[in-house]
């Protein structure tokens, strides 16, 4: 069980990895728009596929931060509860997420195959079929989807996996 | 009737999923669902994937995660320790010594990052244990580094600022013109506050002033890149030969070179700085995608424009409105991080605000004062958290530090009601 919950968090580590390549292609792009533009050349539609590829950066890293504690929460009740009533809570609250979560990723997905279905295509200057940039956006929304579960089920049955009162993860980053 | 109770259904659902503790964007998501079924007929689902869709693809947004990954590189690059001996030999003859230090160093990061956590990190990292070794007292250290650390959110670049522009519709190039004033003055007003507290305390005040300053020369030669680098970015927005997203992309490149120059820069440092950076930026989109939909299910409501009518028939003289608002942002930021109290805010309040006859720009420097009054109070402070890490004191000690600067605050916001153009005078000039 352990080494399959092992294994997932790896994906959803991946997916991590392609978001930050995702990142560094984004910051690429827009150097390349400023470079294009003080030489004449095109350029068009590169803000349209920036905002694509920050689109697929942060779905696909959705679920890795939730699994590493990064979205933020108010915990004044949860840090006061202990034992079965603070696992009692997080459940609770797991099975809410799970429950929105599987909401999101199915709206998401259903998004890009109508998208895919009707044949649309951006607005912007380099007409892109738009189930494109949607597809890895449904992707990440679906991970975070089996993440949350992934949590839930622990929750559940093997709790001790991911007890908070023993865990170390360096939780969220507030700016 | 109905209206009313589902009105208060709505409210309270937002309510108790937050203090339960579900994650903060599930719980807007899920409350604005709930509002789209209340109070409409429209497709709830389909609704949702298209605003996430066009708000997390959208141009203006893509500013945010290269500003992150830009203060990212940085935090990992050897900058506390240039700006401490950079500065230091300029700040140290004033009355109050390195202590200033807190506020310089403070001032010149955030013009660079714009995040407050990561400035109270960066600046405290190196000017803690210097200011401890010469016995400057630890409330004062620990008092101004958490104050001055909400000049990251105040001085551009700065995260919230991004967030709050996003939300109304402002420009984000405006708003960090509309910043730069007020960040300055506040920096000077704590400088000011450091100045009265040692000749007032000059009695217990007698710190070891030991601090080399024979090779000032090169040490200022050091200071120079960062300089440079906010130049760039701020530079280039103010100018307007860049846009917001495209200043971030050339400081990202900025400070790789930078790093690179102080030999700081490893595969390693880098490929965390990247890691950090999606991981901050999911965590802010995912608030921001529950903050965009809510915002449409809270205009089907109807309680903005209610809220706003009632607020105008109460002829407020704006002062008042201002001091009201104030205490409910101080309010609510003991329960709620500051981004989270941004976003779910402007949904119900833009429209008074708006309504009120306040521009827009001044009203979004006034709330990231408030917003970081709010993150040095406890029981929620953000930068209490990052200094009690750093300090090992407790809670109640560095809040009780910080209050001075929490009221040093509230005076800077009295002075930015009398006046206004400290924030409006800039973008007017600038934009001509």
């Amino acid at each position: 069980m352990r080494r399959l919950s092992a294994l997932f968090d790896q994906i959803y580590r991946m997916g991590a990895y392609v978001a930050g390549a995702a990142l560094v292609l984004l910051c690429g792009l827009v150097l390349y728009s400023i470079v294009a533009r003080l030489l004449g050349l095109y350029s068009g539609g590169a803000s349209d596929v920036a905002g694509y590829v920050m689109a697929t950066a942060t779905f696909l890293a959705l679920a890795h931060t939730f699994r590493t504690d990064g979205h933020i929460r108010v915990q004044l009740l949860l840090q006061k509860a202990m034992g079965t009533t603070r696992r009692g809570l997080e459940i609770l609250c797991l099975a809410v997420m799970s429950g929105l979560t599987a909401f999101l990723a199915y709206y998401m997905a259903r998004l890009t195959y109508d998208s895919y279905d009707f044949g649309e295509r951006s607005e912007g200057a380099d007409a892109i079929l738009l189930w494109i940039p949607q597809t890895p956006v449904a992707f990440g929304a679906a991970l975070l989807a089996i993440a949350v579960l992934h949590s839930l089920l622990q929750a559940i049955f093997d709790y001790a996996a991911i007890d908070p009162d023993r865990q170390a993860n360096e939780g969220p980053s507030e700016i | 009737m109905s209206e009313t109770i589902s009105i208060i259904i709505f409210l309270s659902t937002l309510f108790v999923l937050l203090g339960v503790g579900v994650w903060v964007g599930a719980a807007l998501l899920l409350t604005a669902i709930l509002g789209m079924a209340l109070f409409t007929s429209a497709p709830i689902g389909d609704s949702m994937a298209v605003t996430i869709w066009g708000e997390q693809s959208s141009w203006t947004l893509t500013a945010l995660p290269l500003f992150i990954w830009m203060g990212e590189i940085l935090f990992r690059s050897k900058l506390s320790e240039t700006l401490f001996r950079g500065l230091a030999p300029f700040l140290r003859r004033l009355p109050g010594g390195l202590l200033h230090v807190n506020v310089g160093a403070s001032a010149v990061f955030a013009a660079i990052s714009g995040s407050s956590a990561a400035t109270v990190a960066t600046v405290g990292k190196m000017s803690i244990p210097e200011l401890q070794q010469r016995n400057y007292p630890e409330h004062m250290i620990i008092g101004t580094l958490s104050g001055a650390g909400t000049l990251g959110l105040l001085i551009p670049p700065s995260i919230s600022m991004i967030i709050f522009g996003v939300t109304v519709n402002e420009s984000i190039s405006k708003l960090f013109m509309a910043a730069m004033i007020p960040g300055l003055c506040l920096a000077l007003m704590f400088m000011v506050y450091i100045v009265i507290w040692t000749k007032l305390n000059r009695a217990s005040f007698n710190p070891i002033e030991d601090l080399d300053a024979s090779d000032l020369g090169r040490r200022v030669l050091d200071l120079a890149p960062v300089l440079l680098l906010i130049l760039g970015v701020i530079g280039s927005i103010y100018s307007g030969i860049a846009t917001a997203t495209e200043a971030a992309a050339l400081g990202v490149l900025g400070s790789i070179l930078l790093s690179l120059s102080q030999r700081s820069l490893t595969w390693q440092s880098f490929t965390e700085s990247i890691t950090g950076s999606v991981r901050t930026t999911a965590m802010i989109m995912f608030i921001l995608m529950g903050a965009g939909f809510l915002s449409l299910a809270m205009g089907f409501t109807g309680i903005p424009r209610a809220l706003a009518e009632t607020i105008e028939s109460w002829k407020l003289s704006p002062l008042a409105l201002i001091a009201i608002l104030t205490v409910f942002y101080i309010i609510l930021g003991c329960f709620l991080d500051g981004l989270s109290s941004i976003v779910l805010t402007m949904a119900v309040i833009e429209p008074m605000v708006r309504a009120a006859g306040f521009d827009m720009l001044w009203f979004g420097v006034y709330l990231m004062i408030v917003v970081e009054m709010a993150q040095i109070t406890p029981p929620i402070g953000f930068n209490l958290f990052v200094l009690q890490g750093m300090t090992g004191r407790d809670m109640g000690f560095i809040s009780k530090a910080s209050f001075p600067m929490f009221l040093v605050m509230c005076v800077f916001v009295v002075v930015l009601v009398m006046v206004p153009e400290l924030a409006t005078w800039l973008p007017e000039v600038l934009s001509k």
